[in-house]
């Protein structure tokens, strides 16, 4: 049942991580601050966008689950409003890179990907090892 | 430049939100599907359905940015 928040924390780990090695260039190299500072505010919001997702899932799921006639939506105009503001924030208030940005809004996603695969991975392995008769 | 500018980001959001309507209709089609069968896989279905919906909507995200970013050299 908690697959999905232990998954989320670990991506949010990710990201915080990113966001270090972002703020640790940001201080190493202050003539590189559009990027930097640009990575920091795409991988912020997509952070936002993660959790966001993972509420809309748990949402679904439980309508699903409990065979509920309820409608609902996946939020995706959320999600998109969320990266044109982080955008809009970068070029507008703090003259930020926009690739940077649009670059950082793809870190929560490619820590999902990552993670995915591992856990698709160990699920495989365990799996054959199962069919082996090695864990018997 | 102006004419072009605006249809490139017509081009460029409009074939992202299609893949991503189909995509999306897809993942949460078959994930719904199987926890009215199975409800007890509810966990791992939702996992797998995050990870799904959080790949295909990178890419319109992406496209909005950019189409924006067209409109406003228009």
């Amino acid at each position: 049942m908690d697959d999905l928040s232990g998954h989320l924390r670990t991506v949010m780990r990710i990201t915080f991580f990113f966001l270090s090695l972002c703020f640790i260039g940001w201080a190493l190299y202050p003539e590189q601050k559009p990027l930097f500072g640009g990575l920091v505010l795409g991988a912020a919001a997509s952070l936002v966008n993660a959790f966001h997702l993972s509420w809309k899932v748990q949402r679904i799921g439980a309508n699903a689950a409990a065979k509920g006639a309820k409608r609902n939506n996946l939020g995706f105009l959320t999600r998109a409003c969320i990266g044109l503001l982080a955008v809009v924030v970068a070029t507008r208030y703090f003259s930020f890179s926009v690739y940077g940005t649009v670059a950082g809004l793809f870190v929560a996603q490619l820590a999902t990907l990552i993670l995915g695969f591992r856990s698709k991975g160990r699920s495989a392995a365990r799996h054959s090892s199962d069919e082996r008769g090695e864990n018997n | 430049m102006g004419a072009t500018a605006l249809i490139a980001a017509a081009i460029v959001f409009g074939l992202g939100a299609l893949g991503a309507g189909i995509g999306n209709g897809l993942i949460v089609g078959r994930t719904v599907e199987g926890i009215s069968r199975q409800p007890e896989l509810r966990g791992t279905l939702q996992t797998t359905m995050f990870i799904g919906v959080a790949l295909v909507e990178a890419l319109p995200i992406i496209s909005l940015v950019l189409a924006f970013i067209f409109y406003g050299e228009a």
